[in-house]
């Protein structure tokens, strides 16, 4: 026990992290919403259904590799991958619940911007006029129901479930890359 | 997993035998990983997988990726006519980390590859996706489903590979 190293917490750099990606995927998210919500009803907007910006792709995960890289050149440490894993790990389930939690302070801000995005893509889904009718009132149904139950309690922790679960996973291979990378030992 | 080979010398009575031992270790993130990763390539093939039709914001598929993929329709591959839940790159990233996942302990086996060099190739193919990405953004070119499938497999490919010595090492022993 003597002879044990006691490492510095890597919390900071995770939390840091994790406010990072939680800010810009809600931004990124918004600007969807306001950008369909604000359309006229039309299978341009049902085509769109996220941002065409390209560089938006895959920017959830690059919470791994900053926690792993602030952790790692703020101490001047090193850690095995697997502590690379946890951090990012938690980094994403972080960044999700805050994520989570600024979606719903925005719906204060602006209560209607889910009901105007949700009645626009109605609107253009009901244009479609390739699907027969009876299935594309089912399939409106189920559209109308998803809405409402986004917006409902249950919805919502459902939704921050789901991105822990994906940001938790996609920013643990990042965290075990970012390990790699700016802690590499071996060699 | 070990490979004896027998080398003989010139007079052909001294020989060697190298065992080539192949340690696996952090074993149970690496099923995690695979678990995992088997998993979000199931869901990034959408609804159409169960013949269902895909329906943005609203089918689950679309929900898990919605934080990570732009999911634009006409960068997205169409299953049984339902519109993938993340775009082809995307696409070429989970389903080649995947593949390359599930090769890491044949490619240990089989090849002696320093990490710098999975390091490189790792950097080379995001530097190769950036450029893409930012040639077809300023119109430079224009590029297909099936370019930016093929750019998206090799960065997903290299970061599976890019921790291969992490799980797998080959330990040579002389007898």
């Amino acid at each position: 026990m003597e002879n044990e190293e006691i490492k510095p917490s890597y919390w900071p750099s995770v939390i840091q992290a994790a406010i990072i990606v939680a800010v810009v995927t809600t931004v990124v998210g918004l600007g969807l919403l306001y950008y369909v919500a604000g359309s006229e009803p039309s299978m341009g907007i049902m085509m769109i259904s996220g941002l065409t910006i390209p560089v938006t792709c895959l920017i959830g995960l690059i919470g791994g590799i900053l926690a792993t890289r602030s952790y790692a050149k703020a101490y001047d440490v090193t850690f095995p991958i697997g502590t690379g894993a946890l951090i990012g790990l938690f980094t994403g389930i972080i960044a999700a619940l805050i994520a989570g939690v600024l979606g719903q302070i925005w719906n204060f801000v602006d209560p209607t911007l889910t009901e105007r995005f949700a009645e626009t893509m109605i609107g253009a889904f009901e244009m479609n006029d390739q699907i027969p009718d009876a299935q594309k009132d089912e399939i409106i149904m189920s559209m109308e129901q998803g809405f409402e139950d986004q917006n409902s309690i249950g919805g919502i922790l459902k939704g921050i479930a789901i991105n822990a679960g994906v940001l938790g996973f996609v920013n643990l291979l990042s965290g075990m890359i970012g390990a790699k990378i700016f802690v590499s030992e071996e060699e | 997993m070990q490979s004896p080979q027998r080398v003989f010398g010139k007079d052909r009575t001294k020989y060697l035998i190298v065992n080539q031992t192949l340690q696996f270790q952090n074993r149970t993130l690496y099923f995690l990983v695979f678990s995992g990763a088997l998993f979000l390539v199931g869901t990034a093939l959408g609804p159409g997988l169960f013949g269902n039709v895909s329906i943005p914001f609203i089918s689950w598929q679309f929900d898990v990726f919605h934080l990570l993929c732009h999911q634009d329709p006409e960068r997205s591959f169409f299953i049984n006519g339902s519109q993938m839940a993340v775009c082809s790159r995307c696409l070429g990233i989970y389903s080649f980390f995947l593949i390359g996942w599930t090769l890491i302990p044949l490619i240990a086996k089989l090849m002696n590859i320093k990490s710098r060099y999975y390091f490189r190739f790792l950097i080379g193919t995001i530097i190769l996706n950036l450029i893409d990405v930012l040639g077809n953004l300023f119109q430079v070119w224009t590029n297909t489903n099936e370019s930016r499938l093929f750019l998206g497999a090799l960065f997903g490919l290299s970061s599976a590979l890019i921790l291969s010595n992490e799980f797998f090492k080959k330990l040579n022993t002389e007898d």
